[in-house]
């Protein structure tokens, strides 16, 4: 029984069975394949950039420059590629790069001017999109070449099994296996967690607390660049507000997968289920018809209802403890 | 003999709000010779308005980031009952029974808020993040997405000329009196201080945080009710992403976001900087999409020479 009530993932996995199960039988066309396939690929974004916001706040942080850095990102393609001529693909890599700037400032900021990880984020919020409007003077970018734009349309496969998976799922899918395995696997990953439990039990046994804070902040940043250009080929277009609500959605989720904000506990496969209860709310609750204006009170409340059920689960455990 | 003169210069650094007046001072001077309608009747009173509306907010902000917590479901807190006060206001009932409601309803969100944060104990960001998207699509729904107006004329002094300015001047005076002067309001700073040692010597913390999350939605009612009045109806997406804007006038004024630390007139002059900066942009032919850009340096330097004065009082 404690061991149940100790998996962090299993409330937002029966959450997600329960809103699956709920859509399938109220629509056919939402387990259609194509459906899911279309739900992953427009939510492959978020699960790459969560995948990163999920280690910040695991080290005790909080990153809500997320969706800002991912605007900065898909413009700079458009503006390098398009305005300034550059090779499509190079300026890809520079868009990832500045996402992998922000991230380390935000990250120099925080570790050594040892600022506020939400004002630091919050300043960060502010200057990416206002950077992003004043590049584009607030109009989006189009006419890329059609090889960056089959990027995201491309599919790999035939794997056995599933078939043929979108580009984007693809690269979203790998991201995690690598966040998964760098977290369970490697001293750095132990090191996040040692952080975030106790930054000055992890100091006096000899961490680099700077290093790993750096890199959670500077990995967030570079997941979030490349966010930005899987989405400027997903949209074929540059929009200065790409990832508008991206740090909304994307703490919905970390926290729905179990992540403590204070740090120390969670891990990226509750965070990836919690992306996929948001996409599948989202898409079931627009194929049954629902307005927009439902859904933000719906991800309201399935957002408060997680985390008292986290605190729940937590005072059970406590009093089994006592227990036994 | 000792130096008085050093002795007051060290004294004047550590005055939280220094920063802030002394860039507020210089832009506003810079500004001044530069751009020639920026002392103009009606520029003027457009900064007022905007402060006003930003700073109303950003004293009720004060008091709960004061406590170590954060909200950022103000803005959504001012459509809903901005909106309510409209509907009621459009329908013809009573003014006053109008503004009051108004009134209920966004104290009775604060409440909700702070009844998640301190019975369940829910983490304020959290919170707040539910209930900005709860809120928001509450007043949508209640509007039908549709605007509301235009009100009735007796309410259009209340957005109009200096009336805003004035209502921010009462609220922030009274706010400050009450955070110095009053017993509550020195637990509400101690709570930011020390959560635990302030429980530990009998206070309810609970029933102060809670006050002051209704406080917090009362103050962002009165703000809507300025910006509704100012612009004669209101819609569901009135003041949409404002609660950064108030977040950040709070930074800029010096308070700690993790609390304890912080002012109420900081927060104003927060305020004030940052729409002295908007107007700015448009006076001298900028884009505004500089805005964010620029606020966003002046968020991360007014941290810094925040932290940069408590490491020289040390």
């Amino acid at each position: 029984m404690s061991s149940i009530l100790r998996s962090k993932e299993l409330a937002v996995f029966i959450l997600f069975v329960v809103v699956f199960a709920f859509f399938t039988m109220q629509t056919e066309r939402f387990a259609a394949p194509d459906n899911l396939f279309n739900v992953a690929r427009q939510y492959s974004e978020l699960a790459v950039v969560s995948v990163g916001l999920t280690m910040v706040i695991i080290t005790g942080g909080i990153d809500i420059s997320v969706g800002s850095v991912v605007g900065l990102s898909s413009v700079l393609v458009g503006v390098l590629s398009s305005i300034l001529g550059l090779n499509i693909w190079v300026s890809c890599v520079i868009a990832v790069f500045a996402g992998l700037g922000c991230g380390l400032i935000n990250g120099l900021f925080i570790t050594k001017a040892k600022l506020q990880p939400i004002v630091v984020t919050l300043a960060m919020m502010s200057a990416a999109r206002g950077l992003a409007y004043v590049l584009t003077r607030g109009s989006s970018i189009s006419g890329f070449p059609d090889a960056f734009a089959a990027l995201g349309q491309k599919t790999i496969g035939p794997i056995p099994w599933i078939g043929y998976i979108p580009l984007p799922v693809f690269i979203a899918l790998v991201l995690v296996i690598l966040g998964v395995l760098l977290l369970r696997r490697t001293a750095l990953g132990r090191g996040i967690y040692a952080v975030g439990a106790s930054e000055e039990a992890s100091r006096l046994s000899g961490i680099n607390v700077f290093r790993i804070k750096l890199f959670a902040y500077s990995f967030t940043g570079l997941l979030c660049g490349l966010g930005g250009v899987m989405m400027a080929a997903r949209l074929v277009s540059s929009v200065p507000d790409a990832g508008a609500n991206f740090e909304f959605e994307a703490i919905t989720a970390v926290v729905m997968g179990g992540s403590s904000l204070r740090g120390g506990e969670g891990n990226i496969t509750g965070t990836i289920i919690g992306v996929g209860v948001m996409a599948i709310l989202r898409n079931g609750l627009n194929l049954i018809g629902v307005p927009d204006i439902w859904q933000g009170l719906f991800l309201g409340v399935v957002l408060i209802l997680a985390v008292l059920a986290d605190n729940l689960r937590n005072a059970l455990r406590e009093k089994l403890k006592l227990q036994f | 003999m000792k130096k008085p003169f050093r002795c007051n210069l060290g004294r004047i650094m550590q005055i939280r709000e220094l920063p802030a007046l002394v860039f507020l001072f210089l832009a506003v001077v810079f500004l001044w010779n530069k751009a020639p309608n920026f002392g103009e009747h009606a520029n003027l009173l457009s900064i007022a308005r905007e402060t006003s509306i930003v700073g109303i907010m950003a004293v009720g902000m004060t008091a709960v980031i004061l406590t170590g917590g954060i909200d950022l479901s103000v803005a959504s807190v001012l459509a809903l009952s901005a909106s309510v006060i409209a509907t009621l206001a459009v329908n013809g009932s009573n003014l006053l029974i109008a503004i009051l409601a108004g009134l209920g309803i966004g104290t009775a969100c604060g409440a909700l808020n702070g009844l998640l944060i301190t019975f369940l104990r829910i983490p304020p960001i959290i919170t707040t993040l539910g209930t900005m998207a709860i809120y928001r699509a509450a007043v949508t729904l209640f509007t039908q997405a549709k605007w509301i107006g235009p009100l009735p004329a007796g309410m259009a002094f209340i957005g109009s000329k200096i009336m805003p300015a004035f209502i921010l001047f009462l609220i922030a005076a009274i706010t400050s009196l009450f955070l110095w002067k009053c017993r509550l309001g020195r637990y509400i700073q101690a709570i930011g201080g020390n959560e635990s040692a302030v429980h530990l010597s009998g206070i309810s913390v609970r029933k102060v945080k809670l006050l002051v999350y209704m406080l917090n939605g009362f103050l962002a009612t009165v703000a809507g009710l300025v910006m509704a009045s100012s612009v004669n109806s209101s819609q569901a997406n009135m003041a949409l992403g404002y609660e950064l804007n108030v977040i950040a006038a709070v930074v800029i004024g010096g308070t700690s976001i993790s609390g304890g630390q912080g002012s109420v007139i900081g927060s104003v002059l927060g305020a004030a900087i940052m729409s002295v900066l908007y107007s700015a942009l448009i006076l001298l032919d900028a884009s505004i999409y500089w805005h964010k850009l620029i606020l966003g340096g002046v968020i991360l330097a007014a941290v810094l020479l925040d932290k940069l004065r408590y490491l020289t009082k040390q």
